[in-house]
């Protein structure tokens, strides 16, 4: 784990799944639980962006299909 | 000096064949290469304690991993077969009934977007709505969790598999005068079942493997019970390095 001493690719490092998976056992106040929960909500939202921005590619893709032919 | 056509294109067409051979060979290799050490590392613990002794306490040589197989199979058979009835009948309104409806393209995109979601979250979902009330890990929070991934892969599946059945078919069967739920249920499904039944393999596949999810609803322990802390085979991994 790193709590951000440094960057680098060869410090340790952590992403939100494994910071979840490693600190959610240990939470012990409701306030560290409710940190880890809104990291989950971050990651979430990430997922929710990236397929909105897909699904928007798509409905152009096909949008101009129907003008071509 | 001026290359035939007919010469050129074999060297464009041998190019090309040598790279995508040297790409398959690229994947090959770490395939290999993970399951020589998987079996390297494996073979010498292979006896028949381990499906017969239970998990043994750290630091001890002896036991086996017949709790965790058997957790492991109880809760992927669980929530197979509650996520597989939803998760078609889901399929089956996308591509018969709503295909065009905004209800349905809603459905979509609520659908992909479960599909994508990383596994965790849906574990912390059930930890927090399931698991936080109740006070205990139990095995029914791990299975709730489960079929919660079942159930977007297997909707997915069965409603591209249903599109896939030619529309010929279904005016056929309208035109000898069978009601749509007769269409759907016994020519649709019917034609596209092995598909449907791929999909199920798949969400059983996925979910086998699945360990975040598990990670903080069904823990691990060494009890046979459906209301208390199962093992499974991902999270013994994970829990015992």
């Amino acid at each position: 784990m790193n709590f951000f001493n440094g960057f680098s690719l060869f410090l340790p490092g952590n992403s939100i799944a494994s910071a979840l998976a490693n600190e959610f056992a240990e939470a012990e106040s409701p306030l560290y639980t409710a940190a880890l929960i809104e990291l989950g909500l971050i990651l979430f939202v990430i997922t929710l962006i990236v397929l909105s921005l897909s699904e928007l590619l798509l409905m152009r893709l096909t949008a101009r299909e129907g003008n071509r032919t | 000096m001026i290359i035939p056509l007919h010469q050129f294109r074999a060297i464009k067409n041998y190019l090309a064949l040598s790279i995508s051979m040297a790409a398959m060979a690229f994947g090959l290799f770490w395939v290999i290469w993970i399951l020589a050490t998987t079996i390297d590392l494996g073979l010498t613990s292979l006896s028949p304690r381990l499906l017969t002794e239970m998990t043994p306490p750290p630091g001890s040589s002896s036991g086996g991993l017949a709790n965790a197989i058997a957790g492991s199979l109880i809760m992927v058979t669980l929530a197979t077969l509650v996520g597989t009835p939803v998760g078609i009948m889901a399929g089956v309104y996308l591509a018969e009934y709503g295909s065009h409806t905004w209800l349905g393209r809603m459905t979509r995109f609520v659908n992909d977007l479960l599909l994508s979601a990383p596994s965790i979250i849906i574990g912390l979902f059930i930890y927090e709505i399931y698991v936080a009330r109740v006070g205990h890990f139990s095995a029914t929070a791990g299975i709730a969790a489960l079929s919660l991934i079942v159930i977007p892969v297997v909707v997915r599946t069965t409603e591209n598999m249903l599109r896939l059945v030619p529309n010929g078919l279904r005016e056929a069967a309208f035109a000898l005068g069978a009601p749509k739920w007769q269409v759907i249920g016994k020519v649709t499904l019917k034609a596209a079942l092995a598909g449907v039944i791929t999909g199920v393999l798949l969400a059983v596949a996925r979910i086998s493997g699945e360990t975040a999810p598990l990670l903080f609803t069904a823990l691990s322990n060494q009890f046979w019970n459906l209301n208390a802390p199962m093992a499974s085979l991902p999270v013994t991994i994970f829990s015992s390095p």
